[in-house]
């Protein structure tokens, strides 16, 4: 018959093991609950941090795209309000035309509303070299200098930048300051002729640049139906981007979060099994043996 | 049988006995000594002698001390005890160079290299403005600070691993030496008590030994053992031979001196050096894969770079340098566009039109592209694998130690159950001893009565 020894050595190896096990234990449970993280390495998820990189890359992705945006945004913004204002100035020369382009109106204030004609070109000019920290919003590509000179001839470029808001997801955040001012239309021509016609007290000259001033404010007002799709699906961007944010969060969370209502309760539970190893094993290390019943 | 007879058999009980105690005395001494193996006295019954009709027993003799071994298991928990302590060696080894790649802290590789891109994204937003050309610039420094730490890192690392190695191989010679002096002693000392201490000692060095380079070793059958690294004996009956450890080529290799020269013991060591040095070729893998990205994604930027215009409508130069001896521990973005973000062509065309984002975009475009490596991977691909492939090795390494471990600790368990000291046992055993040396002594207390009492008739 084989005696099975029950040995001292291997009851201090047994300990010893089952000591550094809970401890172990109860240490990762310790850093999920601080953490409230699952994985913090590679080795505690191998197969997951494939998923780990590309979701926290899409998540920052989401920010850029975000923040893009943010600024696409204040610019299309501010284009809105510029052409908004630019439609009031060729309004305001509309009815200034109406009047001059009538036989009774004196020659002098034919004179009088060349002068305020002349100014409104200097505004729209003004307006149409808009620039939001020294970005000139209508000069196409060429944004680092004004879209049209004094003579309202444009400088700048046909194409014109966009902003990336989402994956291959471009919006122009410029434009092409002669499509918008000077379609089939020139809008500062229309100007300096209506002053000129109005100048030259030139009733039928006057009238006959009213289709003209039509024109013009037809391509301002599509100039900003175009800035509000454009100003719109900037949003519609940023809002998915937003949400999709959220998600890829919650995902992250699933793959190397943990639940911190589980990650507590873990915690208590490997605490109490921790102490309730030491007592174990202090009872095991202080048990009867017949030696110490010998006298 | 006379009388005097008598005292002689009691006598014999008195030493069997004494010697008993003294067995159990040495054995509960050593209840906790590492390699110990229980020892028990082993008497028989004397010949008989015939007085007349009858045979008379002549008590007991003490014919040894024997001691608890079994070398099949003896043979299972050493290699056990290498494969352990290789696999061990290899995962913390292996989380050690894990630790290197900075994951932890989201601070790795594939973070910057997504900052990168999410840099160049942003600056979308305006190409011209400098302070998001020097995003993409800071942005391209922290991923060359991070892929040189990371490399750099990885060269520590390797150096550790050869300087421990070299390290340890004075310990394991002198202990090749140490078992080749006790297999000497072992010869010469018989079967006494002193034999069994010799072989507990022998045979803990011996399982040292498989723990630090998988050592095995075979028992002739006079208890000699000769023990083998990598399928060749280093220690054979009293000859020891020496081991060292070769760094020179980058690839650690292990010879044993021989008589025709030196051996390669390299593919077939095991435990600690064997572990390490599985670590140590892993690493050295990590490294190079680090510098085929480095080279690879630096010739892409560069191409690309140079397919575009800077601010002032000059052709790009190159984003990205290194130096080809050491592509990943050197690579940096380059000097000239850190000291001007201007000469970052992000245009298409020499124009100098601040919006134009062309090759800005071609540039972010090398994000989907597979260009990386043999097999064509996408950067972050490429560097995905490589960090989930040192997660993965090291978990496995962790899987095969904890098996492993547990597989030696029933070994060692079921060695203890066979060989070890039960103080329970050594106590019953001891009652016995002593109850037989009161028993024998009592004999020869009556005995000496009688003689007295005929003593005194005379």
């Amino acid at each position: 018959m084989t005696t099975i020894r029950n040995t001292l050595l291997q009851a201090t190896r047994t300990i010893s093991g089952h000591v550094s096990q809970a401890k172990a234990d109860l240490a990762v449970a310790e850093e999920r609950a601080l953490t409230g993280l699952k994985a913090q390495r590679p080795s505690d998820l191998p197969e997951g941090w494939y998923d780990a990189h590309a979701l926290r890359a899409a998540i920052a992705d989401q920010q850029s795209w975000t923040d893009n945006a943010s600024r696409g945004s204040s610019i299309l913004n501010t284009v809105e309000s510029t052409l908004g204002s630019a439609s009031d100035l060729l309004k305001v020369a509309r009815e200034r035309a109406v009047q001059g382009a009538s036989e009774t109106l004196a020659t002098d204030e034919r004179v009088t509303m060349a002068v305020e004609i002349d100014a409104l070109r200097g505004q729209l000019l003004t307006l149409g070299n808009t620039q939001i920290n020294g970005r000139y919003l209508f000069a196409g590509e060429a944004y680092d200098q004004p879209a049209f000179d004094a003579a309202g001839a444009y400088m700048g470029t046909t194409d014109v930048p966009t902003v990336m808001v989402g994956a291959n997801r471009f919006i122009d955040n410029g434009f092409d300051g002669g499509e918008v001012f000077q379609g089939s239309v020139d809008a500062f021509q229309v100007l300096t002729d209506l002053a000129d016609a109005m100048r030259a007290d030139d009733a039928p000259g006057v009238a006959a640049l009213l289709g003209d001033l039509d024109t013009a404010l037809g391509q301002l007002i599509e100039g900003r139906q175009k800035v509000g799709y454009l100003t719109q699906d900037n949003a519609d961007a940023r809002a998915v981007a937003e949400s999709m944010s959220v998600v890829f969060e919650e995902r992250l969370n699933d793959v190397i979060g943990v639940d911190p209502v589980q990650a507590y309760s873990d915690l208590a539970n490997l605490k109490t099994a921790y102490e309730s190893t030491l007592q174990v094993s202090a009872g095991v290390l202080n048990g009867a043996s017949l030696f110490n019943f010998l006298r | 049988m006379s009388l005097l007879s008598s005292l002689l058999v009691a006598g014999s009980g008195l030493r069997a006995a004494s010697a008993g105690v003294s067995t159990t005395s040495h054995n509960v001494a050593n209840a906790s000594s590492e390699g110990f193996h229980v020892r028990s006295a082993t008497v028989v019954t004397a010949d008989p002698i015939r007085r007349g009709a009858a045979w008379f027993g002549q008590g007991t003799n003490l014919t040894g001390i024997s001691r608890a071994a079994d070398s099949f298991l003896a043979r299972r928990q050493m290699s056990t005890a290498g494969d352990a302590a290789a696999s061990y060696t290899l995962q913390t080894n292996l989380t050690q160079v894990e630790t290197r790649f900075n994951e932890s802290a989201a601070d790795g590789i594939r973070e910057r290299l997504d900052q990168f891109y999410d840099a160049l994204t942003e600056a979308t937003a305006d190409p011209a403005d400098r302070g998001l050309r020097e995003g993409v610039n800071a942005a391209a420094s922290r991923l060359g600070d991070v892929l040189r730490r990371t490399a750099n890192g990885l060269d520590q690392q390797l150096s550790d691993f050869e300087d421990t190695m070299v390290g340890s191989v004075d310990a394991i010679n002198e202990k090749i030496a140490k078992v080749a002096a006790l297999n000497k002693g072992l010869q010469a000392a018989g079967g006494a008590l002193k034999a069994g201490d010799l072989a507990d000692q022998r045979d803990q060095l011996i399982r040292e030994l498989a723990e630090e380079v998988g050592a095995t070793a075979y028992f002739d059958g006079e208890g000699r053992a000769t023990v083998m690294v990598g399928g060749h004996a280093v220690v054979s009956g009293i000859e020891a031979r020496q081991i060292l450890v070769d760094v020179s080529s980058g690839a650690p290799s292990v010879f044993m001196s021989a008589d025709s020269g030196q051996v390669d013991l390299t593919a077939g060591v095991g435990g600690v050096l064997g572990g390490r040095i599985g670590a140590h070729a892993l690493t050295v893998g990590y490294r190079e894969r680090l510098d085929t990205f480095a080279t690879d994604f630096a010739g892409a930027m560069n191409a690309q770079h140079q397919a575009g215009f800077d601010r002032a409508g000059a052709p790009g130069g190159d984003l990205f340098t290194f130096n080809a001896a050491d592509p990943a521990g050197s690579f940096a973005p380059s000097s000239a566009v850190l000291a001007s973000p201007d000469l970052l062509a992000f245009a298409a065309g020499p124009s100098a039109n601040p919006g134009d984002a062309g090759n800005l975009e071609a540039l972010m475009g090398t994000r989907t592209s597979g260009f990386v490596g043999a097999d064509a991977d996408t950067p972050e691909a490429w560097l995905t694998d490589l960090t989930s492939d040192v997660g993965r090795d090291t978990d496995t390494a962790g899987i095969a130690a904890e098996a492993n471990q547990a597989l030696l600790d029933d070994l060692d368990e079921l060695d203890q159950n066979l060989h070890g000291v039960d103080l329970d046992e050594q106590a019953q055993n001891l009652i016995t001893y002593q109850t037989a040396y009161q028993a024998a002594a009592k004999v020869l207390a009556s005995t000496q009565s009688m003689l007295d009492t005929l003593m005194s008739i005379v």
